[in-house]
This record gives structure tokens, C-alpha cells and sequence, in this order.
């Protein structure tokens, strides 16, 4: 899933080594939201705007299957033992949100529709489906698609959920976080963080950490929703933080990129790239990679933001990059996803 | 048997279309000229995100310029939430004259035209005008357009839906004021009279205004308030949500929850709620000041006494042309007695008279010192008022252009503001005595507007020359003529601008935007021994809710000023200013604060120049076009055309092929191919090509009509402007000639060259269907010879001159007189008949070596809109037309035969600006003009008027 967890963790716990080298390329013939790629069993799931999910081939970079479920998909593909599930996007109506997919049949299991337009990260627990709907209804199914609650947040919601098998997280562009309790969706507490927040929210050890678009970044008690610190970015955040032991690691809409002391919020350092970050930041024991709008990757060095490495692609990085049997995977226009060998 | 070629007569109409497109009035048959009068030695400076073409006289403008635009770039990257990934190219032009000049589009520019971004190969093309302020605005309003029109490609591309579709107009650009600029006292203005007046229309029927400056302005209003009320992040999110629906109003109601009706409903009661409490403080223009002229837009009024008669000269637009008049000074007569002085747009002389950037001034004698356009300069034109006529045309080298002359009092000398090939606006006098140009000042501050003290020994004027708070604001200086001295009269936050002297001299009036939009204000003044001491406080003169400038003393006591009122701009009288400045008693303290510095406008660092060099030419491809026919008969036929140019668009080179054998014996015979390049970059434009023409061919200007023909050969034209409105062309051609005729055994082999030279002239002044005032004129000699065979010899006279005589604002009387003459060997034919020509006759029928025509036509409105409301769309069908009209003429090949006629009525409207659709009906004249013909003649078409 994105982020690896429902909690949402971008780190690896592995030294990233120092070679890398093109292993190969796929064309996914259209554009992608701002997610990441999903995998299981050396197959990689991702799904397109233009309503297709490709599996791929982790090894050949070949295609493994191909599903046309004509809306777009802005989410990530969750996966399950033995189905896919795929959150469909839309405009004016649709009939469909959200789709199970038997990937050894080869066929549609079930289809429902629940309310609008699913344009963000859903969430797979334990066999339950957790999503928010444009218009700001959370819901929590099972895996035959019922309903088991729905609550109305209150907002619009385009951020990614988070959730530690107590608590859901959810961050609203009215600048609400909020949590609401697992089993019965209930309000645990409701905070304003004073700006939309497109990022979401990710849990650890009994915080919660988020940031918004006035470049906001707080960290959260996530029992009673107080504020411990607020770091001040310089620019817009729409990326979801990364985190490792010690720091938090995220960029702006201006290309800069931060590690901040968790404890305390201060600033460890920053550094300019230029470009614009939009998606999450993968965080190894030693290196940052950090995926660029302006057509970049760059490799830092985690301690001191130096600039170790850039890999030039051929159009705006889009994806979040995942890491699985010693490939980085990455995703940008036109259409591509590109699988790099790490030595 | 008809030619394949029908098949591809679209082709070749694109490629006529193409080359037209691209060449404009050059090498058609009217049309005026985009006179390169400047030679560009373009330079490159490669930015982190640009290609900034320029040239080397107004380097650091340029480089000024950069800075501005990667400031925007980093700004707009963060505000859009996107990156593009292709590099931008910008090219600046150091005036709007010289932008006028550019071929990166095919149009002649208007001068409302502040710059522009071209979707074909992306360019962004901006003047600057003296202003950095101003310069900065506009780089930032077209990036918007950059990042707008980009962000939504790849929004639409990704998910695979049609990648050119664009939201609507008002959305675009009022984007692109939005996220450019702050809301400024010109669309505070506009907004207060749309609502104050009852004109302000909302979302749901918007279109009404379609392409207005009020269009602009509302959807300027419209995303403030949806900033305001829902978030501005709801802005970007329209952007993002673009791809849900093909109808914005979908696209809007699901981003802000309202449909168009709905939200109308909020937003017009917040306006009201905004505007109407104005109009219990303040007053429109005409409620306290007395409105003289009514109609047309009218600027810069001037006063002058003649014997007894109080007149007004200023600058308008009454008829479609700018142009000096006067009228009498006096309420109840002005209009009727409203007289042109000089016209302005119709003649080389006189080509513009910049009625939004300049004024004019006229000294005690009456002697009108004036701004026109003229040639590659603006000029400063002297008009003796008495003599009635121009007796003195003052031009500059270094100047481009010029605006605000105005006056010392004892007419030695003149001021003026101007920009230079550096691109500064500074301050000049000129000295009629021993005929010296003297220059004031000399920096990248906009300095204009000035005027002289009484005493004729400084000068003030309006700059933005500021301390570092207030960069881009506008407040009044003055200056010693003797020592250059600078100080400033005003110290306000807003801008102060149109400076005059109060008529006893003992102070100076002037505009200054304090609340929100243009008053009048004083600042007092008195003469003392050192110079001027001016009061540290302005005093209120008006308080009106939309605007006063261009104010000028009539007598004594009353100002003459413009106001912008009921979306017109008028003169308007204000009497006793003195008193009414006692009476509102308000009074505004200058804070000056000379600890400041003057503020300094950053260069782009040399870090941030990733490469400098000189222009070289580059091109890439324009346009692609081609198609595939078939058909049971002829077969299955395929072809192109292909078209680049360089990045200004100076060469252009133009690609047709196609094939239309009918067997697969002829397909290497059946080639069809042209090649022509063409060269915009200088004064005389030229082009020159090569051609193979293979198939038959159904020709109606041959007198064989139906034949084969093989040509193939090279040809040069060029086209030398003799200024806007005139020109002369010249060509030459050769071609190697085979024909087959059919039915016959005829085999005619020639080997042709082709001369022709010819002479236009275009000033003509369009409304919605056609000309209805000035005069197009075009002649034309050629010869046509057949150098090795002697088969084909023939001379060639065209003669074509349409005069449109002027009856009211949108109706005339068009005369047109034609005379095509060919005579010789094998002279091909002329054809008229159908509603281009000869009304009422088929279609292109008369046909002769010899051809005459005469045409008298009455054209007038009939129908301003007519609206169509269905449940899912409105249309506005603007501007129904009708036209009253005679024909006469006749077409002959060696013997006159008869001449024809026709009489009849008809309609006009036009599509969109796009298309001229025509209905006639009436009667042709036939036998010699003896006689009608039973019933009457029905014909529907295209076309514009001639």
C-alpha cells in the first residue's frame, strides 16, 4: 500500500547503495496521480487516470495484466490475498466507486457504488476498506463491500488517510485533522490547523504528524489532538512526511527540502532543489530520495541534505518512489514507470 | 471529366490559407502592412527556465525583465502546483512600436494589445513601455496564461481526454489579472460604474460581454471573490477538476457546490453590497460635474478661445478612427457643433494617435502639440489652429516614442515624455529657438506627463521614481531645467498622476488614486525667489465613484477633465473648483521620508544567466496537416502540407505535396509538390519557392478549361511597404507548361515567364460584415510570355478601387470600380457572377479576357443581437446587416458582347468573427440593361463584404 502501512511509513531499513542503473521502462499510455506503485509476489500494481491498472512485472518490467475500468484512479491499488481493489475517480456521476478485482479468476467480483469521487489514498485494515469521498464522507466496509459505518466529516477531503487499527486520521481542506475511532467511526477529537491540508497525516509511536498549505508542519498528541510543536516551512506542503527514528523529511511546492528534529521541531537542515515536491520522500538509513516535479531524483544524504546523486528522467516524477527487491521504482510522464537496479 | 484535384482543393485552399496566414496582407490582394522598420540584431540570454530574445540597446531592461520572470516562474510553480517542462521563450520588444513589428503572429497588432502568449510554438511576446511596474505586470499575466494553459495539457492529456481544450474566456483572463496583479483604480473603476449603472452581468450570461475589457475585469472580480469567500486554494482546484466535464459551469459547480445561476445570486448581492454604499459619499461624474461630449471616447479636452467662441479640442474616437476635434464649450450645443480638426488613422502622415496613452496641449497662440505615430517614430506634430493646418513635424532619432507634449508659455519650448531604444522613459525639451534637444532625465524610472511651472524653469511631472516602500507607485516631482534637480510634490501611497498648473499658478492639479480610483486633487503652490514651495498636503477637489483625468483649466475657475462613466469615456465641466475645495475641506498629509533610498530594480544575477549569445536561426515545425480521399471513381489520393519558421517567425518555409494518380503508372508522374520560403524579417518582405504541378485540371480562367497540364518551375515575389497603408509588389515566374486538352487533340507546350508589378493601397475601416469607410485601391500590370515556343503572350491590367463613403457609425456607401484586362496569346479569363460580384447571376458564370465591374452599395445595421436561449446553451447572434445594392459589368474575350446588371437587397451576419454568412435577393438586369428578369434571384453564401 502507500506508504507501505496503514500508518504511512516511507522508510527502509537498509543502507541504499551507491549504484544505480536503469533496469527497464513501462508504458502505462496515460497519466498517473500523485501516489505510488503497490506490489505483491514480484508483481507491481498501479492504476491510471485514464482508469486502467497495469500489473507489471517486477523483475522484466513486462506486462503481467491489464484491467479497463474506464473511470480514473487516483489512489493506490490495495491487494489482498487474492483480489485487487481499485477506488475509482469521476466527474459529474458514475456508477461505480470502487471495484474488487479476483487477480487469479481474472474477473470482476463486485462493484459499488458509494457517494462521490474518490480522489485520494484509501486505506486496507485488516480486511476493511477505509475511504473519504469528495464530499467528505468517511467510510469503513468489509470485504463483500458493506457498509459498516459512515460518518460526514465535514469537509472536503483530498488527503491521505492514516490509520493505526484504533484511530483513523483524517485532514481536511478546511484545515481540520481529525480522528475518529476504528471500530465505530466515531469523533475522538477534531483540531484546526489553520490551512487545507492535502497531505494527510502519518502515526508514530502516539503522535501524529501532518502539515498544510501554509506550510505548517505539527506534530500532534494523537490521544487527545494537542499540539506539541508547529515548524513554520517556507512554501505551500503538499507532500506526506517521511520520517526515520530521529527526523522528519518532507519539501514544499517551492523545491525546498527539510529535515526536522521530531522531538522538537527545529530545523536540522534545508536545502533548494529547484524543483517542486509533491509526493513523499523515501527514507533509508543513510539517503533521502526525493522525487521532483522538474523531472528529477535526487539522492541526499540524510545528515547534511548534500546532494549525492541526480537521475534526470524524462518528465515530472510524479510517483512516490517504493523500493523492492533492490529496484527503486519510479513513475513520470509520459506515462512511464521506470525500475532502477540499486548496487 | 473533372480533375482529381477537386478533391484536394482544400489542400490547396489550406495552403493559400497557410501562406495568407502567415503572410498576411503582403502577398494578398488589400490589406495593410506590418512594416519592419527596425532591424532586430536579436540577442539570447538563456535563464534557469527561459529563452529571452532580445536586442542589445535595451540590454538591462531585458535582463530586468529575466529577473521578473523567474521570480514569476518560482511564484507561479508553488501558486499552480506545477512544473513545465519545456523551456519558455520570451522575446521583448523595447516599445509597443517596435512590438507591433513582431511576425510571431500573422495579424497586425492593435494597440490595445499589451503582449500576448501564441499556442504554436509557445512564445510569450511583451513590450515594454517605459513602465517596470507596468512590464512586470504583464510578464507576470502571461506567464499565468503559460502555466494555465500548460498545467491544464497535462491534466487533460493524463487522463487521455481532448489535451485543447481551454475554460472559458472570462476564467483565462481573469486568471490571469487575478494572479498577475493587485486590483488597481482602472478595474476598481470599470467594476464600480458596471454596478453603480446596472450593466454588471453575471456568470450565467457572461457570455454577453464575451472578449470586453469588462469581461476582464469581472472575471478578475469573480476569482477575488471566490478567493475571498471559498479559499483561493478552490482556484486552483477549478484547474484540477477540469477534466470531470466538458461544461465549465459542471466543472464549477462541483468545485464551489453552485452552478453559475446560484452563485450569481451571491456574488452580484455582494457587489451591490460592496458598490452602493459609494453613492452615499461620493457622486458619478455627471451628477456634480456637467457631461459635455456624448458620444464616442473622448480624451484629453483642451480649452481655447477663438474671437468670442469658447471651444474644446480633444482626442477621440467617434467614427471608428482616432482622431482631433473641438466642439463649442457650452453644455447644450457641444455635440451639434462637434467638428473633426484632423483625422487621424487614415493616412501616413497621421497613422495613430495612441488615444489611451497620450495627450496633448495647445499653447496660448493656439498651436496643438499633438503625438501621431508615423513611420517607424512616433512624432510630435504642431497644428496651427488658426491656419488650420500642420507646420511643423518634430522626429528623433533615439526616440521611439513620444506622448504628453505640453507648452512653456511662451511657446519656445515644448515637453514631452518618450522612450528610447534603451527602453527608458525620460523627460525632453525641445527648444524651437536653436531647434536643441535637451534630455532631463536618463534612468529606467517612468517619468511622464510633464509640465511646465509657470515661470517656464522647472518642469513637473508624474514618475515612479520612489523610495524603496512603494516601488511602481506614481507620485508628482519636480525638476530644475537649469541644474536637474529632482523633489518631490507628493508623497502619497497611491498614484499621482496628469499634473497641471491651476490658471492664477498657485497650484497644481492633478489625479491621484486615494480612494480606490482617479479624483481630482490641489496641491498648493506659490512662486518665491528660490523656486516653488509646494503645500505638504494635497486638497480634495472631486469626489466622484468612478474617475477624473486629464484635467485642464478652461476659464479661470472651471476644470475640463475626462471621466469614465456608463462604460463611455466623456468630457465633463467642473465649476467653482476653488469653492468646492473649501467645501469638502478635505486634506491628505504628505508623509515624505528622505532618509529612503530611491528604490533599485533588480537584474537578473549572473548566476542566474546560463547562457548569452546571438540569435541564430532555428526552426521548427508550425503546422502538419494532411489527408487521405477516396473514392469509387478516381481511387484512393493522399497529400500534405507542412510548415516551420524560426522562432520569430522572420522565415518561414511552406511544404505541399501530394499525389492523385489514378493508376500506379502515374503515381511518380502524378507528384504534386511546392516548396516556398519566406522572408519577413526586414523591411521588404520576399519569397520564393519552387513548384511540379501534375494532373488534370478543370481551370474556368482558361479558355480550355478541361485539360492535363505538367508545370513545374521556380518563382521570387517581394513586397516593399511604402508605409501602413500602401505598398507595391513585384514578381516573377517560371514554369515549364504541358498541356493535353481534352476533346481535342491539343498538345500546347510553353515555356512561361511571368512578370508583374503592382501597387496597393488599404485604409480602410471595417465593421462586422465589411469596409464602411476609406478607400482600397490596387494596380496592377503583368506580362505573361511564352520565351521559348511562343505559344502563349499576353499582357495583364488590373485595376480595382473601392471608396466607402461614411454615413454613420456602421452604415456607408461602398462604390467599387474594376476594370481586368488581358490581351494576348492564350489570355486567361476573369469570371464574376454570384454575391461576391455580380449579384443575382450563377456563380462565377461570366468568364472573359476583358472584365468590368461597378458596384453601389448601401449598408447599414439592421438587428444588434439576437439571442437564442436553449435549455442547455445560449447563443448571441451579434449584428444582423443589410445591404441595398446595383451591380453592373460585363466579361468579354475579344468582342463586347452585353452588359449585364442586377438590383436586390440583402442580409449579412457574421459568425463568431469568424465567418460572413449572405442572403440576396433581387432582380438581375439583362439583355444591355433593357430589362428584368421574371421572378427574382435567391443566392446564399459566404464571404465578406468587398
Amino acid at each position: 500500500m502507500y506508504g507501505q502501512t496503514p500508518q504511512r511509513n516511507f522508510y527502509i531499513d537498509e543502507n541504499l547503495g551507491d549504484s544505480l542503473k536503469l533496469k527497464w521502462e513501462y508504458s502505462t499510455s496515460a497519466g498517473t496521480a500523485f501516489t505510488s506503485v503497490t506490489a505483491k509476489d514480484s508483481v507491481i500494481f498501479i492504476g491510471t487516470l485514464r482508469g486502467k491498472v497495469h500489473a507489471i512485472d517486477l523483475i522484466t518490467g513486462k506486462r503481467r495484466g491489464e484491467i479497463d475500468l474506464k473511470e480514473p484512479i487516483y489512489s493506490s491499488i490495495q491487494i489482498t490475498r487474492k483480489e485487487i481493489i481499485a477506488a475509482l475517480a469521476h466527474g459529474k456521476s458514475s456508477s461505480t466507486d470502487i471495484v474488487w478485482y479476483d487477480v487469479i479468476d481474472g474477473s470482476i467480483v463486485r462493484e459499488k457504488k458509494f457517494c462521490g469521487s474518490i480522489e485520494n489514498e484509501i486505506l486496507l485494515y485488516n480486511d476493511n476498506l477505509i475511504f473519504t469521498c469528495d464530499d467528505g464522507a468517511l467510510f469503513k466496509i468489509d470485504k463483500y463491500g458493506t457498509v459498516i459505518w459512515k460518518i460526514n466529516t465535514g469537509t472536503n477531503v483530498f488527503s491521505v488517510l492514516s490509520c493505526n487499527g484504533e484511530q483513523i486520521i483524517v485532514g481536511g481542506i478546511d484545515g481540520s485533522l481529525s480522528s475518529f475511532d476504528f471500530v465505530f467511526g466515531k469523533l475522538n477529537w477534531k483540531i484546526n490547523t489553520g490551512a487545507a491540508i492535502y497531505s494527510g497525516a502519518i502515526i508514530e509511536n502516539g503522535f501524529v504528524y501532518t502539515n498544510n498549505h501554509h506550510g505548517n508542519v505539527l506534530k500532534i498528541n494523537i490521544n487527545d489532538g494537542s499540539i506539541i510543536w508547529k515548524y513554520n516551512a517556507d512554501s505551500k506542503l503538499r507532500a506526506l512526511l517521511s520520517y526515520d527514528s530521529e527526523n522528519l523529511y518532507f519539501g514544499d511546492l517551492n523545491g525546498t527540502i527539510y529535515s526536522i528534529d521530531k522531538l522538537n521541531g527545529k530545523i536540522i537542515w534545508k536545502i533548494s532543489s529547484g524543483g517542486i515536491i509533491n509526493n513523499s520522500i523515501l527514507v533509508f538509513k543513510n539517503k533521502l530520495v526525493v522525487p521532483l516535479l522538474n523531472k528529477l531524483v535526487l539522492i541526499l544524504d540524510k545528515n547534511n541534505g548534500k546532494v549525492l546523486q541526480k537521475i534526470e528522467f524524462p518528465g515530472r516524477v510524479k510517483l512516490s518512489p517504493i523500493y523492492l527487491n533492490k529496484q527503486l521504482i519510479f513513475g513520470c510522464d509520459d506515462d512511464l514507470i521506470i525500475s532502477y537496479q540499486v548496487n | 471529366m473533372l480533375r482529381l484535384n477537386r478533391q484536394f482543393l482544400f489542400l490547396i485552399v489550406l495552403f493559400s490559407f497557410v501562406i495568407y496566414s502567415f503572410v498576411y496582407s503582403q502577398f494578398s490582394y488589400f490589406g495593410r502592412n506590418k512594416v519592419q522598420y527596425s532591424d532586430f540584431n536579436w540577442h539570447v540570454i538563456k535563464t534557469e527556465h527561459f529563452d529571452i530574445y532580445y536586442y542589445p540597446e535595451f540590454t538591462e531592461i531585458a535582463e530586468i525583465g529575466a529577473k521578473y520572470a523567474e521570480e514569476a516562474y518560482s511564484e507561479f510553480q508553488a501558486k499552480f502546483n506545477h512544473f513545465v517542462a519545456q523551456r519558455i521563450p520570451l522575446i521583448f520588444y523595447n516599445t509597443h512600436l517596435h512590438f507591433q513589428q513582431t511576425n510571431t503572429v500573422p495579424g497586425l497588432l492593435p494597440e490595445g494589445v499589451g503582449g500576448f502568449f501564441e499556442f504554436v510554438k509557445g512564445r510569450v511576446v511583451i513590450p515594454s513601455d517605459g513602465s517596470l511596474s507596468q512590464f512586470r505586470h504583464v510578464i507576470r499575466h502571461e506567464l499565468v496564461h503559460v502555466f494555465m494553459t500548460n498545467k491544464i495539457y497535462r491534466i487533460q492529456k493524463d487522463h487521455r481526454l481532448n489535451a485543447d481544450a481551454l475554460p472559458p474566456l472570462w476564467f483565462v483572463e481573469g486568471l490571469a489579472e487575478f494572479w498577475s496583479t493587485d486590483w488597481d483604480s482602472q478595474a476598481e473603476m470599470v467594476m464600480r460604474d458596471a454596478v453603480i449603472n446596472d450593466y454588471v452581468v453575471g456568470l450565467s450570461n457572461i457570455d454577453n460581454i464575451y472578449g470586453s475589457f469588462l469581461m476582464y475585469k469581472e472575471g478578475q472580480k469573480i476569482l477575488d471573490y471566490v478567493s475571498e469567500v471559498f479559499d483561493e486554494e478552490k482556484i486552483l482546484q477549478l484547474i484540477e477538476n477540469f477534466w470531470k466535464s466538458n461544461n465549465f459551469e459542471d466543472v464549477w459547480k462541483i468545485t464551489l457546490g453552485k452552478n453559475y445561476e446560484e452563485f450569481d445570486i451571491d456574488w452580484l448581492y455582494a457587489l451591490k453590497k460592496e458598490y452602493y454604499p459609494y453613492l452615499t459619499l461620493k457622486d458619478p461624474p455627471s451628477v456634480k460635474g456637467t457631461k459635455i461630449t456624448k458620444q464616442g471616447f473622448n480624451f484629453s479636452p483642451n480649452y481655447f478661445e477663438i474671437g468670442n467662441e469658447k471651444w474644446i479640442y480633444f482626442l477621440a474616437n467617434r467614427d471608428g478612427y482616432s482622431s482631433i476635434y473641438r466642439m463649442i464649450c457650452d453644455t447644450v450645443r457641444a455635440e451639434e457643433t462637434a467638428e473633426l480638426v484632423l483625422r487621424g488613422e487614415k493616412t501616413d502622415e497621421l497613422e495613430s494617435f495612441h488615444l489611451f496613452r497620450t495627450n496633448f496641449k495647445i499653447s496660448k497662440n493656439g498651436l496643438i502639440a499633438f503625438i501621431s505615430k508615423s513611420g517607424s517614430t512616433d512624432v510630435i506634430h504642431i497644428y496651427d489652429i488658426k491656419k488650420k493646418e500642420i507646420i511643423h513635424t518634430l522626429r528623433f532619432d533615439e526616440i521611439i516614442s513620444i506622448s504628453s507634449p505640453s507648452w512653456s508659455a511662451d511657446e519656445n519650448l515644448i515637453t514631452f515624455s518618450s522612450v528610447d531604444k534603451k527602453g527608458y522613459a525620460d523627460i525632453y525639451i525641445y527648444n524651437f529657438t536653436n531647434q536643441n534637444l535637451i534630455r532631463l532625465t536618463n534612468d529606467y524610472y517612468d517619468d511622464h506627463q510633464p509640465v511646465f511651472t509657470p515661470n517656464s524653469k522647472y518642469l513637473v511631472f508624474s514618475s515612479d521614481r520612489g523610495t524603496g516602500d512603494d516601488p511602481g507607485i506614481y507620485n508628482l516631482f519636480e525638476i530644475s531645467i537649469s541644474n536637474l534637480e529632482i523633489r518631490y510634490i507628493t508623497s502619497t501611497p497611491y498614484n499621482s498622476t496628469n499634473p497641471i498648473f491651476a490658471s492664477n499658478g498657485k497650484g497644481v492639479i492633478f489625479s491621484n488614486e486615494y480612494d480606490g480610483v482617479k479624483n481630482l486633487w490641489l496641491v498648493e503652490a506659490y512662486e518665491s525667489s528660490d523656486g516653488y514651495i509646494y503645500s505638504n498636503q494635497m486638497k480634495r477637489i472631486t469626489k466622484f465613484t468612478t474617475s477624473a483625468f486629464d484635467a485642464n483649466i478652461s476659464d479661470g475657475n472651471t476644470i475640463l477633465f475626462g471621466a469614465f462613466e456608463k462604460f463611455s469615456f466623456q468630457i465633463y465641466k467642473f465649476e467653482n473648483y476653488g469653492k468646492v475645495v473649501d467645501s469638502l475641506n478635505e486634506t491628505i498629509e504628505f508623509k515624505f521620508d528622505q532618509t529612503k533610498p530611491i528604490w533599485m530594480a533588480d537584474k537578473i544575477p549572473a548566476l542566474g544567466v546560463k547562457e548569452r549569445f546571438k540569435y541564430q536561426r532555428e526552426y521548427n515545425l508550425d503546422i502538419a496537416q494532411s489527408q487521405i480521399a477516396t473514392n469509387p471513381v478516381y481511387g484512393t489520393s493522399g497529400g500534405a502540407i507542412l510548415s516551420l519558421s524560426d522562432l520569430l517567425s522572420d522565415d518561414q518555409y511552406h511544404f505541399l505535396i501530394y499525389n492523385n494518380a489514378q493508376s500506379s503508372e502515374d503515381f511518380l508522374k502524378s507528384f504534386n509538390v511546392a516548396v516556398s520560403k519566406f522572408s519577413l524579417g526586414q523591411k521588404t518582405n520576399y519569397a520564393y519557392g519552387i513548384f511540379h504541378f501534375s494532373g488534370r485540371r478543370y481551370d474556368i480562367r482558361d479558355s480550355d478549361e478541361y485539360f492535363f497540364e505538367r508545370s513545374y518551375g521556380a518563382y521570387f515575389a517581394l513586397a516593399y511597404p511604402l508605409s501602413f497603408f500602401r505598398r507595391i509588389e513585384a514578381g516573377i515566374s517560371l514554369s515549364n507548361s504541358s498541356k493535353e486538352v481534352f476533346g481535342v487533340l491539343k498538345n500546347r507546350k510553353a515555356l512561361l515567364l511571368t512578370n508583374y508589378i503592382s501597387y496597393v493601397f488599404d485604409n480602410s475601416l471595417w465593421a462586422s460584415s465589411g469596409p464602411v469607410d476609406g478607400s482600397r485601391l490596387l494596380f496592377l500590370l503583368a506580362q505573361t510570355n511564352d520565351i521559348k515556343f511562343s505559344n502563349v503572350n499576353y499582357f495583364s491590367i488590373m485595376a480595382d478601387y473601392r471608396y466607402y463613403y461614411r454615413l454613420g457609425l456602421k452604415s456607408a456607401i461602398a462604390s467599387r470600380f474594376q476594370l481586368f484586362y488581358n490581351h494576348g496569346r492564350e489570355a486567361r479569363r476573369y469570371f464574376m457572377g454570384g454575391n461576391w460580384d455580380l449579384h443575382g447571376w450563377p456563380r462565377w458564370s461570366i468568364r472573359g479576357e476583358k472584365l468590368w465591374l461597378t458596384s453601389f452599395e448601401l449598408r447599414f445595421p439592421l438587428i444588434d443581437v439576437v439571442s437564442l436561449k436553449f435549455p442547455f446553451m445560449n447563443i448571441n447572434l451579434y449584428e444582423f446587416r443589410g445591404a441595398i445594392y446595383t451591380d453592373f459589368g460585363s466579361a468579354w474575350d475579344t468582342k463586347y458582347i452585353s452588359t449585364l446588371g442586377s438590383v436586390g437587397f440583402g442580409f449579412r451576419i457574421n459568425l463568431f468573427g469568424a465567418l460572413v454568412l449572405r442572403y440576396d435577393i433581387g432582380k438581375r438586369i439583362e439583355n444591355n440593361l433593357k430589362e428584368f428578369q421574371e421572378g427574382l434571384f435567391y443566392q446564399f453564401f459566404f464571404g465578406w463584404d468587398f
